[in-house]
């Protein structure tokens, strides 16, 4: 199992329960989606699921480590990619690549360069220079390069223009048929699930549950809005 | 290692124009030095390193921010203790300007501190900046992203105490160390010692903080105890150093007898006196400290109707073998110093195992009134300690001005050199205030054989 949550609690110390008994499973090559309103807590899990943040009660497991524990040994297969991360504004987009290369020992740098022209990015434009979907592209050029088995993704898409989408989808498509890697994706764009997820995580009022992507219409409500 | 020096490979290649500016400006400060280093004393030029590495700190910690965010780091794939580790000691490149500077200061100074430890602490304390700027980065975050409220915002006061708490006891430690004047490698070897303890404590809250989200929040059941403590803690050495500060200021000890003789109150010292109950407290007797506190009529009393010594010296650990004569010197009363040299006339060169005199006692410590008196009475201004200091060296030292033109005065030699080959002179630099006075004592040729000097070097 690529990710295992059971009841899964978690409970901002002074603050708010975001969940109460989460339960999910992702496997090998399958893609979730994570849906809910602003606030709901889709980076909080993405937080959760890379190690940023420790659960307040039950068991997460990602790639059968907790992914607090300080001694984790598959990290090596897992990249994060999120509108949150920054880099330092003098890096150049070869220096980021660089840098990230070394800890992934399986990191493609034929590929890396088919990438960086895919999404037609200046490796020697400096990250200060760039727009925030500019910066996120040279994420996903460094994603893909890595090879991992599990990609987590918050909130990339809904800065990149209408071209890098579908180059971007036509990407993860291509992953998903090749079944290369687990993919969870954080997002408030609902149409962006459509044909790329198997399943989605919707999360509302602490509670979240696992749909089926035809589900996504009933879940917002947006027949009635229609 | 491999993880470490990419971490300080990425540092050094991608901050170029930080590290270039901040390295730049480091070396600027030597060239000055170099160029004018004849300016001041080498304490002051010290004093100047120290300030200037003190801006080069601070510089250190605005410039190295957000290269990475934790997010990114965390997501990297390695331990969250290695990530730690390789992240705070490859920031060293930051802080090299501080401990270029900070050493020299330290050397300048003259700090009584093995250079090699002087130089382990200053990256130590680069070291602990770099984990202290870590942890700044791990909770601002969590703390921007909670509700504002008074217990949320009570973190600040909290933190605002643990990092007194802990530069109390870095800073009690080291006073400690100094105060109890051990050898200089011994000294280092603790302060190195501490330094590395102080590191690992560091580096485990970092860590425990990288894992325990709450420790960023203030939990009101588990820190208000934490910092009730703490706050005692802080506060337990004030009130008793506040309620004790007769007795902690007090060289000698606190007793009934001493007390009488400090109040002047003859009646009790008396009654003591004739029971022969006088004590001995921290190498004092009570003439030795009629003597240090110039009380004429105590010693009197003292020293005629009890079998009082005026041979007693001190056996203590602060002014060990200073005789009534140091004493009276340093207490600066001219009628105790009189009433001495009634009792004895060649106490006014009285010896200490170092061959310290009444004359250097009052010299080193600006009794200028005292050097006076004693150089009137005919006391030898050129008598050298067992480290070959004179008065005038002594009072050089310590840039006692008006001592120093006395013994000028009454012709104590300028040319006389301690066994560090220095002169009163060399303490006070060359282009001190007092140099006509000197200029007025030594020989012409001193001055002519130092300028052709200074001009062969510059060619």
């Amino acid at each position: 199992m690529i990710i295992e949550a059971i009841n899964v609690v978690y409970r901002v110390p002074n603050g708010q329960t975001v969940y109460e008994g989460l339960s999910l499973q992702v496997r090998p090559g399958e893609f979730l989606g994570i849906l809910g309103r602003n606030g709901a807590g889709k980076t909080t899990l993405m937080d959760l699921l890379t190690g940023y943040r420790p659960i307040s009660g039950g068991s997460l497991k990602v790639m059968g480590e907790e992914p607090i524990s300080s001694h984790r040994r598959n990290k090596d297969q897992i990249f994060v990619l999120s509108h949150d991360i920054q880099i330092q504004q003098s890096h150049k987009v070869s220096n980021y690549l660089e840098f990230t290369s070394f800890f992934y020992p399986l990191y493609d740098k034929k590929l890396e360069g088919e990438l960086v022209e895919y999404f037609d990015l200046d490796p020697s434009a400096k990250f200060g220079s760039l727009s925030t979907g500019q910066k996120v592209k040279a994420q996903i050029v460094a994603a893909f390069s890595c090879m991992p088995n599990l990609i987590l993704m918050d909130e990339v898409t809904a800065v990149l223009d209408p071209e890098s989408r579908k180059k971007f989808f036509d990407l993860l498509r291509t992953v998903k048929r090749r079944q290369e890697c687990s993919v969870v994706m954080a997002t408030n764009i609902a149409e962006d699930l459509n044909g790329i997820v198997d399943k989605v995580l919707f999360i509302d009022r602490r509670k979240a549950t696992v749909h089926k992507v035809d589900e996504i219409r009933h879940l917002f409500n947006l027949e009635d809005a229609a | 290692m491999k993880t470490y020096l990419h971490f300080l490979k990425s540092n050094l290649l991608y901050n170029k124009v930080e590290l270039s500016f901040s390295y730049g400006l480091t070396g600027l400060v030597f060239c000055f030095y170099f160029y004018l280093r004849e300016v001041g004393s080498e304490a002051m030029t010290g004093m100047n390193f120290v300030s200037i590495a003190f801006y080069a700190l601070l510089y250190a910690f605005f410039s190295n921010k957000k290269k990475f965010n934790l997010k990114y780091l965390v997501s990297l794939p390695m331990p969250k203790a290695q990530m730690l580790m390789v992240k705070t000691c490859s920031d060293i490149v930051f802080f090299a300007p501080f401990i270029c500077l900070g050493f020299a200061g330290g050397i300048l100074s003259k700090l009584e501190v093995h250079p090699l430890a002087l130089f382990v602490l200053l990256v130590q304390a680069a070291i602990l900046a770099s984990l202290v700027l870590f942890d700044s980065d791990v909770e601002q975050p969590r703390v921007e992203n909670t509700k504002a409220s008074f217990v949320n915002r009570l973190v600040f006061i909290r933190n605002k105490l643990d990092f007194l708490f802990s530069l109390g006891i870095v800073g009690g430690i080291a006073a400690v160390v100094f105060i109890s004047k051990i050898d200089e490698v011994a000294a280092g070897l603790i302060l190195v010692t501490i330094g590395f303890l102080g590191i690992g404590l560091k580096y485990y809250q970092s860590l425990r903080l990288l894992k325990d989200e709450s420790l960023s929040y203030f939990i009101v059941k588990r820190d208000m105890l934490k910092m009730g403590l703490k706050a005692s803690l802080i506060a337990a050495p004030v009130v008793f150093m506040h309620l004790n500060s007769d007795k902690l200021n007090s060289p000698f000890g606190s007793n009934k007898v001493f007390e009488s003789i400090l109040k002047n109150d003859l009646g009790t010292l008396e009654k003591y006196v004739e029971t022969g109950e006088l004590p001995v407290s921290k190498g004092y007797t009570p003439l030795l400290v009629a003597g240090r506190v110039g009380n004429v009529e105590a010693f009197n009393l003292i020293y005629s109707k009890a079998e009082s010594s005026i041979d007693d010296v001190v056996s203590g650990k602060k002014f060990f073998g200073y005789g009534v004569a140091h004493l009276s010197a340093l207490s600066n009363n001219l009628s105790m110093m009189e009433r001495v040299l009634s009792i004895r006339p060649d106490a006014l060169d009285m010896k200490t195992s170092q061959n310290k005199t009444p004359l250097m006692v009052a010299a080193s410590n600006c009794k200028a009134e005292m050097v006076d008196y004693l150089l009137h009475k005919g006391a030898n201004p050129n008598i050298q300690t067992a480290k070959g200091e004179t008065a005038l060296i002594l009072a050089a030292k310590r840039s006692c001005i008006a001592s120093t033109a006395l013994l000028l005065e009454y012709n104590a030699n300028p040319l006389v050199k301690d066994k560090k080959g220095k002169m009163a002179l060399d303490y006070f630099g060359e282009n001190s205030k007092l140099k006509y006075l000197f200029k007025r004592k030594m020989p012409k040729e001193h001055f002519e054989a130092k300028r052709a000097l200074a001009s062969e070097e510059k060619l």
